[in-house]
């Protein structure tokens, strides 16, 4: 997935691009580089037996919003996943995702996601068991490209997650 | 009560004095600026994306074989084994149409419809899931990318059937 994104970004000019395969070379590198734009793909345990484990892309969300040495709390981040059900977009959000993308996904849906991000960028929102970007859009309607209906009916066990 | 002491008791009520609102400088677009891309960059960059095949069939050969192992797995209970499978299969319905094919994706999502409605894996179940793969394996094999192709459509309707008579079936049974 990281090459097939890589080569979008190259297309959109972005040429300067650091890839992890896991949550701790992620984080290092997320500390070590402080980069512009965090893309996370939700990295659910392939595990038959470790059940019930967050998944490394919501940890890695996770220590970027809160974690004291996270260079950059307030990065634009994407998380991206296949698993578009409703309860992980709202994970997603709550850990402190700016925007989500369900796969599969087009070259478009990821510069929409990015225009987005740079033209109306969302405020932080600081509060008792949160941090993170403002969960509640502020314009009133969200671009046409983001209304989407549950994709799946398949809801899979909280093991799943 | 005045709107002003309803403004009060709402905010004390919600607490905002303990919320702040950070408006943090927007770096990305001091580095990028406005304008947008043209369509023409984006046209390409999805070009890009349907030229990475060669990566999308190890991916699918992994889930491919993760099905087979998890059916083979006696000591997970029905619910875990479809669990698992679906799984796999939204995997490889998340990743078919960004390598054009499509009709992966479509097949996949086919299966994700049906699967999660099954309380027992059964012969016909077996079959099914069979047929998934025959399909997903003839989809890459024959290179059937696009949605339009007779042949690929041919193979969707099919499973679809097969998915109709095993509802048609369990209906009559239950009766």
């Amino acid at each position: 997935m990281f090459e097939i994104t890589r080569a979008v970004l190259q297309t959109f000019g972005i040429n300067s691009t650091i890839s992890a395969n896991d949550l701790r070379s992620g984080w290092r590198k997320f500390c070590n580089y402080n980069p512009d734009l965090v893309i996370i793909d939700w990295l659910e345990n392939d595990s038959l037996e470790d059940h019930g484990a967050i998944a490394d892309g919501l940890k890695l969300m996770h220590a970027i919003r809160h974690d004291d040495k996270s260079p950059n709390k307030f990065v634009p981040a994407i998380m991206m996943t296949g698993y578009s059900i409703k309860r992980n977009i709202n994970l997603a959000r709550d850990y402190g995702a700016t925007e989500f993308i369900a796969k599969p996904f087009t070259a478009e849906t990821l510069y929409r996601k990015m225009e987005h991000m740079i033209e109306h960028p969302r405020r932080f929102v600081r509060a008792p068991g949160f941090f993170g970007p403002d969960r509640r859009r502020q314009e009133k309607n969200p671009p046409e490209h983001d209304r989407r209906s549950a994709e799946i009916a398949f809801e899979p066990s909280k093991e799943n997650i | 009560m005045t709107n002003k002491d309803k403004d009060k008791n709402m905010t004390q009520s919600l607490n905002l004095d303990r919320i702040e609102i950070i408006h943090p400088p927007n770096m990305l677009k001091e580095k990028v600026g406005s304008g947008g891309l043209d369509r023409a960059v984006i046209k390409a960059a999805q070009e890009k994306m349907y030229k990475n095949e060669r990566n999308f069939l190890p991916i699918l050969e992994k889930h491919m074989h993760r099905i087979e192992n998890i059916l083979n797995n006696q000591r997970m209970s029905p619910k875990e084994i479809l669990n698992e499978i679906c799984f796999s299969i939204s995997r490889m319905k998340a990743q078919g149409s960004m390598f054009n094919y499509p009709l992966v994706t479509e097949v996949s999502s086919m299966l994700l419809l049906f699967l999660p409605r099954v309380e027992k894996i059964d012969a016909d179940i077996l079959e099914i899931l069979a047929a998934y793969q025959t399909a997903v394996r003839a989809i890459i094999s024959r290179g059937l990318r696009g949605e339009k192709t007779a042949e690929g459509r041919g193979l969707l309707t099919e499973l679809q059937h097969a998915c109709d008579r095993y509802y048609k079936f369990r209906f009559r049974k239950d009766r």
